[in-house]
Parts: C-alpha cells; structure tokens; sequence
C-alpha cells in the first residue's frame, strides 16, 4: 500500500527519519513520493566520509566539548541527515559513556564504527561493537578471561543489544555466552602507546565447550553474534526499538511483525528501517503526536532549520577559538563569522535541555518520551528557547532578517515564519494566539519570546 | 578527570535521567495545586520545622521581604521527611556489612582487598567496610536500620528490571505508579500540594503518581522561572500563559501535546515558592557549602552537594515530605571493585555527614533511606563481582528503629543460579518507609498481605 505523499506525510518523515525539511526539502518528498524519498534518504552512498576534529598534540582539553560539537556540526550539515539520525539511534542504542572509557579518541572511532556499519548488516554492526575499543573499556571485557568471565558484556548483548530482557534467554546462556566472550584483548599501535581495537587473544580465551541458546560448541563471541542474530526474537527486538525511537508510540498490533520480518531476510538496518517508514501504521495521527524529541534531535534540527552554522572543528580547536575570543575581547577582529553559533553556546543548549552526546546516563541509553517533561527538563527548555530567541532576534543575517521581516508583517506570517524553520507545516490556533501576544510588545524582545514560545511549544518539543 | 568534572568547570551537570529506558507516568497525568506566595503572610513549614536556628535564620532572612508561604492544601509541618538515596547499580551489600567471623566470607571476597583490620565493627558478627565511618558512629547512636536481604522471587538480573520493579514496588509491569508516588498519594490525598515530592534532577518514577506527578528540581535546588526571570521577561511571560492557562489541570489527560503545556505550566506555578526556598537558602547558608574558591568544604562529591540543597530545601520551608536524591555513582562493580567500591561507600559516608552537619536541628525531623537494585554475586570474578539477588538497606536518622532488621542472606546455600536466597520482601522494606514516615498503611501502597517493617518510631 503506497502512502499518500502529502506535506503532513512528508514532514513527519523528515523530522523522524532526518532533522527536519525545509519547504522544499517537503516539496520534494511530496512530488517523489514517499517510498522513493525513503529510499533517497537511506542511501549509504549520499553519507559522506567525516574528517575527524582536529587534534592539537599535547594540548587535550574540552575531549568531550570537542566531539559533541564536532557531532552536533556534522548531523546538521550533513547532505545524509537520515544517516546521521540513524547514527545517532544506534548511539543511543549500544549507549556508551566517555564518563567511564575516558579516552575521547576511542569515543570517536566508536561513534564512527557505529556509523560506519549504520544501514548495513546486524550481524557486521554487532561484531564491530564487540570489539569495539570504548565498547570493550565500557563494559570491562578485557576484564574477563578465561576461568574468569566478566559477565556484564555477555548480559548486555543479549539484554540491551539484540534479544531484549528476559526474551528467549536464561541466566545459564549469559554465563555461557560471558564465557565464550573471554580473552578479548587491546590491540595496541605499533609504538604500543594507543589502544586501536580488540582482538581475541587465544591464550586468554576459554577454549572448552560452551552450550548457548541449546547449541554446543567451542564458541567465541563471533559465533554467539552469528547464533543470536539468526533467532526471532532479535528481529522483533530491533523491530520494537527502531518503532520506539522513531514512531514512539505503543506498536499497533502486527506492525512488529511486519518489520521484524523485513528485517529477518538479509538481517540489513536498511530493509527493517525502510519498512517502518513505508509503514501505514507510521503515518497515524497517533505516531504524529506520539514522539517528544531528545534533546540533541531537537538542537540539530534547530541548528540545520534556522541556518546556525558552528565553528569548524577540523580546521580549529576550541582552545583556538577562545584564546580567538579573548583577543576579540581586548579589541581584535572577532574569529567566528556573524551567524555562527559559538560552540559554548550549543553545548549549554544542551547541558540546559540535559542531555549530552557520548554521555548516556547509563548502558541503558537516554528516556524515552515523558520523561523528558518533569518540571526540571520543562524549565531547561524555557531556557534554551529564551537564549535562542535572543540569539535570533538579535542576529545579524538573512535569516534574522527574514524573521524579523514576518515580525513586522504580522503574528500569522511570524508563526509561519518559525515554524516552517522548525520543521512544521501546521500549528494549532494556540500557538499562533501566543506568538501574536508576544509580538504585540513589539520589538526584539517579543520576537525573542515569540521564538521561546515556539520552542516550548508542543509542536517543536514532540517531533 | 572524568566528563563530570569537566563539566563542572562551568556548572554543576544535572542528574542521569531515569535508569528506566522507556518508564513512563500513566496516562491521566497532571498537575497539582500549587503553592503561592502571600505578603507578610505567615511562616508555614520552615518555622515548626523543629530548629530554633534555622527559624531564627529565616525569620532574619524573610525580615523586610515580602516573604512567606501560603500553601494550597493541607501541609503537615511537624511531620517527618523522608530522604530516599538512589545507590544505582547494585550494591555489594557483602563487602559494605561484612560478616567479619564468617569463614565463607572471608573465602568469597579473599581478592576484594578489604582490609579487615580497618572495618568498623558494630557487634560480635559485623562490621562496616573502612569507608563507612559515619555510618559506624549513627549506628552507635542507635540511628542506623540495617535491613538485610530484601528482594523477590526471579530476579531477573537486569539494572533495568529490577530498578524498575523497585520504582513501582511492583512486579507488574504494567503499573505505571511508582511507590512513592502511591504513599505521597495516600498520605495528602488529591488536595496536597505539588511540591509534596521533589526530586532532585529528573524526576524520579518512584513519585509518578496516580494522577499527578510530584516536581523535579534542577541539581541546584532550582528552576529558571524565577521571579527575577519574570521581570526580564515580560513578552514571553504573558505569550505563554495563553498556552499554560489552557492546559489541562484535571485527571484524564492522555495526548503528549497535554503533558506538555501541562508539565510547563506546573514549573511556573511552583517556581515562586521555590524560588522563595532558595533564596533564604543563598541569604542565610551557602556560604557554609563553598569556600572563598569556591570548592566544596564538606565532603561526600556529587552526594554531598545533592543532599546539602536538599538540605537547605528543608531549611527553606518547602513543604516536601518526600526527597529523591541519586547517589551519583555507579555501584555496579563487575571490575575494578577493589578501588571503585571503597571510593563509592566513601562519598556515601561523607555525603550523609554533609547531610547531617548541614540540617542542624532539622536532621530530628529527617529519614533517610537507601535502595538499590540488587546485591551480586557471591562469587569473585577475578575484579569485581556480577549482578546478584537480595541487597541490604541503610536507614539512618534519629527516628530510625537502629539495629538489624530481617534476616542475612545464607553464605552456605545459593539458589540455581548460585545467587544469595532472599530472606525478605522488599516491599515490606519500602512498607515500612511509607508507614514510619508518612503514616500510610502499607497495605494501600503495596496491596493486602505485605508485612511493613518497623524501621522508624
């Protein structure tokens, strides 16, 4: 069944599947039809290569400062925001934090690694993650060896990566399986002074037999990815996490299935995302009000929509940048061209909206919907909104002009104005009554809190 | 230097969400009355809190401002509160009450490098882990509960299961309250006030409650929707309110969009009260938490900073009678215990010393009580140990029943897992926490044949 191509349907596409569309990025996607902008958007070969942020030798500050505001750069000027969002999806799946591996260099080939194997094959994106450097440091696998495994990989692949809390598996398979994951070492550089990766070392290794999911066998952990990615209860796993995070809402009755045997085939991201965005059931009034954006979803978007640029942290460090400040402070030219959002400025966005990229609260990732509206993420977003309100209405370029141009011409062309930049082609009565309250002071303050009122405002905080 | 401390650099971090992915609050969520502040009204809360100090030090704060509350339900201000510390990730409750005497002890943690000669002996039988000194010194005053082996039949060994069962204090799945927020519920009935349950950071499930959820604060005790930010912003205070005064304040919500204007409008309700805590916070006491560089003088790291606003809350009259306040580390030691664990008991120690020094005569009114998870293992893993069954609980105060309460865990006989047997209901722990700070019979919290404990007089 084909899905009717309108602007509502369309939309709701781009804000899931990427950061938002433009009108006509809309226009597009309503004149191509949705199966084949769903195939346009999930092509691998659009993602280009990413250059990684420049690293100054000897001078390693702001680690994490610098990947998050590198990534936020990269999602929001990507020619391929639906390979970015997925990215970002599988970050938030296999959830690991700088906090515990400390080593940004590793965080970014993780982040890579993920990205890397995006659309592909499960089984090849499993495999990467297990020996995956930050993974290993993450959940202590070079920790465990033979005649003592560690179990918190072993528990994790099988509970938050691939088969879901007690689907299909005992306490006895984590055991086996923890064993046939020992012996997991560091591979290190030829100078031996970075860790680059893990390999298995068979010394390390527990060689006797193991029994796992009712197989037995000599197994390492390749052959327990290969044993858990050919049982149904994966695919509906995957399936039930992928309709979580983009669709958000309770699955209608037979939708998992649908999805979970798109994915089953060829076991490809790319087949069990394509289904769920070719789905009727994704296209329901209930999943278009179903789904409160993350944070960073809601900052790239914001950033790619209103035409923020960031600075470029392949060519300039932020330490760079700030002693570039502190001299524009004391009279010199300033660094960052008008329009350009200071780094700082995206990373307290989003500290203030409690959520930071390669920091998940714990392996279990980030929440999911309300609870992301306590009274406390509530306030961060108001906020949020008065700062970018301020930035906007103060700016300097066409897009402050624009904005400041439908200011002038009335509350209706204001509330398009924004809402087209968020992502949205409709908005409620509500919205537009509040937007002309604040525009009736008059002025940049009440552009300011018309874009605050925006940003708080149902139709940006849920996607 | 770990991310949290860079981050600090700048501004204190909030709290980790929820350890729950995907816990939510029942549909039929909303918002509650709320407090509002009244000129040269009375001092509610804060003045019977119990301490001749802290009331001298509000009324000089309060003395010329316009300062006061005027509570829209009923507030209990004599009444205990009750301090909830989140230890998430699961506690080796083996290694933190050690059964000094114990052989099998002594062979299970030979390599967890406690040192035994530095514990802290509390009878013939126990003794507490080095890093807990404090806690030794309650429990010589008869202000500590230890509650050992309390959890429930098949665990499932998840951080994200079982933390979500002891949120709910249910096994059911499909409870979508949590047990707080079922005791707060029972305990001020529909027309308590909003602010009846804080938590510190993201709002804790265990206070999703049955048709309202209690408020959530920022790591500093505060919202942005200050008075002063009302001042700064007058456009954007009268635009929102044409969308705040339309949301819906009764039960029966069930679309997002609602949840949201609703969630914004209860942070501009509260956010005058709370606003007014903290502000006799900062004029009578924060000068006690940092020093001329503004580093912490009281010890405990995240804990201490946590408990020290929760502290000044109190002081500041809020009209709480439950906090929930995450310890900040994580307990789950598969490696590594050797150096994480001590570190982790040692920030709980100090951090419930800040705690007590920073409540002064108010810690007579104050419970606090830990949960975790799970315990772990028995066996050693060769650096840590993996996710285990049953888990001991602290409750410290000076109405805590002090002593040990329920049964230890057998060192002798595992179940088929070879996990510890639990020897108690976790829900007659959590039942008893409800009863002896909040005066709700356990039985409408937890459903009939739950069996409270007596952990608090």
């Amino acid at each position: 069944m084909s899905i009717p191509a309108t602007p509502s349907n369309a939309a709701h596409l781009l804000r899931r599947a990427a950061w938002g569309g433009s009108p006509a990025e809309i226009a597009r996607v309503v004149d191509e039809g949705i199966e084949a902008a769903v195939t346009r958007l999930l092509d691998a070969t659009a993602a280009p290569t990413l250059v990684e942020p420049k690293d100054t030798p000897g001078y390693v500050p702001y680690e994490h400062e610098t990947l998050v505001v590198w990534l936020l750069r990269s999602a929001a000027n990507s020619p391929s925001p639906a390979i970015e969002r997925l990215a970002w999806f599988w970050h938030g799946h296999f959830a690991t934090s700088i906090e515990k591996v400390e080593l940004a260099d590793l965080m970014l080939r993780h982040y890579l690694t993920l990205r890397r194997h995006s659309l592909g094959r499960f089984d090849d994106l499993l495999a990467a993650v297990a020996t995956d450097a930050a993974m290993n440091l993450w959940l202590d696998l070079h920790l465990s060896v033979a005649g003592n495994p560690n179990e918190n990989f072993a528990r994790e692949v099988l509970e938050l990566f691939s088969m879901g809390a007690g689907n299909g598996y005992t306490q006895h398979d984590v055991v086996e399986a923890a064993r046939a994951f020992t012996g997991y070492g560091f591979e290190l550089d030829p100078t031996y002074e970075r860790i680059v990766g893990s390999r298995l070392v068979p010394t390390l290794h527990d060689r006797t037999d193991k029994t796992f999911l009712g197989r037995t066998g000599n197994f390492d952990g390749a052959d327990i990815i290969g044993i858990v990615v050919e049982r149904p209860e994966c695919h509906r796993f995957l399936a039930d996490r992928f309709w979580l995070r983009y669709a958000g809402t309770a699955p209608p009755d037979g939708v998992l299935d649908d999805l979970a045997g798109a994915f089953a085939a060829r076991l490809e991201t790319r087949d069990l995302l394509g289904a769920l965005l070719t789905h009727p059931a994704f296209y329901g009034d209930d999943v278009k009000g179903g789904l409160v954006g993350q944070p960073v979803e809601v900052v790239i978007r914001t950033i790619r929509g209103f035409e923020l640029d960031l600075p470029d942290l392949t060519t300039m460090t932020l330490g760079e940048i700030e002693e570039a400040d502190d001299l524009a402070d004391d009279g010199g030219e300033p660094l960052l061209p008008p329009g350009t959002l200071h780094p700082w400025e995206a990373f307290e966005w989003l500290e203030t909206l409690g959520q930071l990229p390669l920091l998940p609260p714990n392996v279990g990732g980030w929440p999911h919907n309300e609870a992301w509206l306590d009274t406390n993420r509530s306030a961060g977003r108001l906020l949020a909104g008065t700062e970018l309100g301020r930035r906007l209405a103060d700016g300097d370029g066409p897009v402050n002009d624009e904005l400041r141009r439908a200011a002038a011409a009335g509350a209706g062309p204001l509330t398009a104005a924004i809402m087209t930049r968020f992502g949205r082609e409709s908005w409620s009565a509500d919205l537009e009554e509040a937007i002309a309250i604040a525009r009736a002071d008059g002025g940049e303050g009440g552009l300011a809190a018309a874009i605050a009122v925006a940003f708080t405002s149902p139709e940006v905080i849920l996607l | 230097m770990t991310a949290d401390d860079r981050i600090e650099r700048r501004r204190p971090r909030d709290a980790a969400p929820s350890a729950s992915p995907t816990a939510g609050p029942p549909p039929g969520w909303s918002r509650r009355g709320f407090l509002g502040l009244a000129g040269g009204g009375l001092l509610v809360g804060a003045a019977a809190a119990g301490g001749a100090l802290a009331v001298d030090r509000l009324l000089a704060a309060t003395a010329g401002d316009d300062v006061a509350y005027r509570p829209s339900g009923p507030v209990d201000d004599t009444g205990l509160i009750l301090v909830s510390i989140q230890l998430g990730g699961g506690l080796d409750f083996l290694d933190t009450v050690i059964p000094i005497r114990s052989t099998r002890y002594r062979d299970l943690r030979r390599s967890s490098g406690v040192d035994l000669e530095a514990t802290h002996a509390i009878d013939a039988d126990h003794a507490l882990h080095p890093s807990l000194p404090h806690l030794a010194e309650r429990w010589r005053a008869g202000e500590l509960a230890i509650v050992h082996g309390v959890g429930y039949a098949d665990s499932s060994l998840s951080h994200f299961v079982d933390t979500a069962i002891w949120e709910r204090g249910s096994v059911d799945p499909g409870e979508g309250t949590g047990w707080l927020g079922r005791s707060l519920d029972a305990y001020g009935g529909p027309d308590a006030d909003a602010l009846i349950g804080v938590s510190l950071g993201s709002l804790s499930p265990t206070m999703y409650g049955p048709d309202w959820n209690a408020v959530a604060l920022a790591e500093d005790g505060r919202l942005p929707w200050t008075p002063e930010f009302v001042d700064e912003h007058p456009e954007l205070v009268r635009a929102s309110g044409r969308l705040l005064d339309s949301a819906p304040t009764g039960a029966g919500q069930t679309s997002l969009a609602e949840r949201v204007r609703s969630g914004q409008a209860l942070v501009r309700d509260v956010a005058e009260t709370v606003g007014g805590a903290t502000d006799l916070r900062a004029l009578g006491r924060t000068v006690e938490l940092f020093d001329d560089e503004g580093e912490e003088e009281l010890g405990g790291g995240v804990l201490g900073h946590r408990l020290g606003v929760v502290a000044d809350l109190i002081a500041g009259g809020l009209p709480t009678r439950a906090y929930h306040v995450a310890h900040g580390g994580d307990f789950d030691t598969h490696g590594e215990q050797e150096a994480n664990l001590p570190s982790l008991l040692r920030s709980l120690d100090d951090g419930l010393r800040t705690f007590d020094r920073r409540l002064g005569p108010l810690r007579d009114r104050v419970v606090v009580a830990t949960w975790t998870e799970f315990g772990r293992r028995p066996d050693w893993n060769g650096s840590g140990t993996d996710h285990g069954t049953a888990g001991t609980q602290f409750v410290v105060g000076p109405r805590a029943v002090g002593g040990h309460h329920g049964t230890p865990v057998s060192l002798d006989r595992f179940d088929d897992d070879d996990n510890f047997l639990v020897t108690g209901d976790y829900r007659s722990y959590l039942g008893g926490l409800a009863e002896g700070a909040l005066g709700v019979e356990a039985g409408r919290v937890f459903g009939a044949g739950v069996e409270p404990m007596r952990l608090i007089t």
